[in-house]
């Protein structure tokens, strides 16, 4: 049997629930109330024996309390490690039952990281969506461009067809401007010969669909044509054209025209 | 192995008893430790999952209702009663007559996506129709090119569309032969949410801004 007298690091009366105070029968009534529910095989049934065995010794019980003063007399603050190899079986009692108390289980700091983990992605993902109040802010920009650029577009004078020209291609991206100096050099070849000047007007706009940054704007147009066969009195055309608004660099600019009668 | 007894004594425990494996519970450090992540990871838990709950319904993220989304869709419904409403409204001939000489399928196809008050206007005018089918033969057809959303709100909207629509009579031999070329139009349909239903209640040619 191992009945230390080494400096315990907890208490022994805290063991038995006991005053230091107490009078050995107080030591043993509670003793023998500890053990009553327990089978010899419970390691606080061996604890509580330590425990009975110093306190109902006097000389071991007066030896442990000088020892538990001069412990007092020591920092406070003093933890037992955790490889301390001398603590008594009463030290490992009131240890784990206030360990076991007090600390953390893993698997619970396991699943409050995991969902922390989990929410703080949602957070990165949501900041990176665009609000919905930024979603209108940028239709209602990308329909105003298409409204705005759907004149120069559709008209050119044959007098300055370099600035018809230039002013078309200003609002649109580098692949439409491909597209559109295709058909000008047509119009190169037949505007002069014809004298023809269209000249764009907005009439209405509504919105087809919208993304992250693409907007699709229907845009009524009516082009007002002047030409030698009708050089006075303007013949308007009214047209409806479909206009694939993108966003490149903040601004938004022409990727695509349909104006075909069946929409395309 | 230790023997209990009622004796007033401790009992011994024999040397070679195994000791009961305790579970180690760690240092105080450690146990502190853990309680310190443990807060730590819970204010930071709270924080972000208020964060959350604000950016997933302001940015409309799985699994909050997205707006935009819903606008979206909204836009895609009035447009596609818009076109509905124009396709049924400009289709129509001879085989929908009945013996009173009225197109009673052709009443009800359009009455289906009209407001009541814009029906009340559309049975004084349909007789019109009526009248040039019965009498010419006349047959009516639509396409619809382009549609888009001017308006829309929570119970209302205006859409653009854009279209054709073309149509044959009979000559005097009863061939039915075209009229003219495909006229061209172009819509502002205004329509009203009813009972969850957008129903057409009007609508103008666009001739000028």
């Amino acid at each position: 049997m191992t009945t230390q007298t080494t400096i315990p690091t907890a208490n022994l009366y805290d063991v038995l629930d006991v005053e230091p105070t107490s009078t050995p029968e107080q030591i043993r009534a509670a003793w023998r109330t500890a053990v009553a529910e327990l089978d010899p095989t419970d390691r606080r049934f061996r604890v509580y024996n330590q425990a009975a065995e110093v306190l109902l010794d006097p000389a071991r019980r007066t030896s442990y309390d000088a020892e538990l003063e001069r412990e007092r007399g020591r920092s406070d603050a003093a933890e037992p490690r955790r490889d301390d190899r001398s603590e008594t079986g009463a030290s490992l009692l009131a240890r784990t039952h206030r360990w076991s108390a007090d600390r953390v289980p893993g698997w619970l700091l396991v699943a409050v990281a995991g969902l922390t983990a989990v929410v703080l992605g949602f957070v990165g993902v949501a900041s990176a969506h665009p609000t919905d109040a930024s979603v209108r802010s940028d239709t209602e920009a990308a329909q105003t461009a298409a409204e705005r650029a759907i004149v120069p577009i559709l008209s050119y004078d044959a007098r300055a067809l370099d600035r018809s020209e230039a002013q078309a291609t200003a609002v649109m991206t580098s692949s439409e401007q491909a597209q559109y100096r295709k058909l000008f050099a047509v119009i190169r070849q037949n505007a002069p010969r014809t004298a023809t000047v269209v000249r764009a007007q907005y009439v209405a706009s509504g919105v087809v669909r919208t993304g992250t940054d693409q907007v699709d704007v229907l845009v009524f147009v009516n082009q007002r044509t002047t030409n030698r066969a009708h050089p006075k009195v303007p013949v308007v055309y009214k047209s409806q054209v479909t206009m694939s608004m993108v966003r490149v660099g903040g601004q938004w600019l022409v990727d695509a025209l349909h104006t075909n009668s069946d929409g395309s | 192995m230790a023997t209990a007894t009622a004796a007033d004594t401790p009992v011994e425990v024999t040397p070679d008893e195994p000791t009961p494996e305790v579970p180690d519970t760690g240092p105080p450090q450690e146990t502190r430790f853990r309680a310190v992540l443990l807060g730590v990871l819970a204010v930071v838990l709270v924080i972000s999952g208020a964060l959350a709950v604000h950016l997933g319904s302001s940015r409309q993220v799985w699994p909050f209702p997205a707006a935009a989304d819903q606008a979206q869709a909204d836009r895609e419904t009035v447009m596609a009663q818009t076109q509905q409403f124009v396709l049924r409204l400009n289709t129509y001939g001879p085989s929908m007559l009945d013996a009173q000489g009225q197109m009673p399928e052709y009443r009800s196809r359009v009455k289906a996506v009209i407001t009541p008050k814009f029906a009340v206007s559309f049975d004084r005018s349909v007789a019109i129709a009526e009248q040039s089918v019965k009498g010419y033969g006349l047959h009516r057809t639509c396409a619809v090119f382009a549609t888009g959303v001017e308006l829309l709100d929570s119970d209302t909207a205006q859409v653009l569309v854009a279209g054709s629509f073309s149509q044959t009579a009979r000559d005097r031999a009863g061939k039915e032969v075209p009229t003219g070329e495909p006229a061209p139009f172009r819509l502002r349909v205004s329509l009203d949410k009813i009972d969850g239903r957008w129903l057409v209640d009007d609508y103008q040619p666009v001739t000028s801004s």
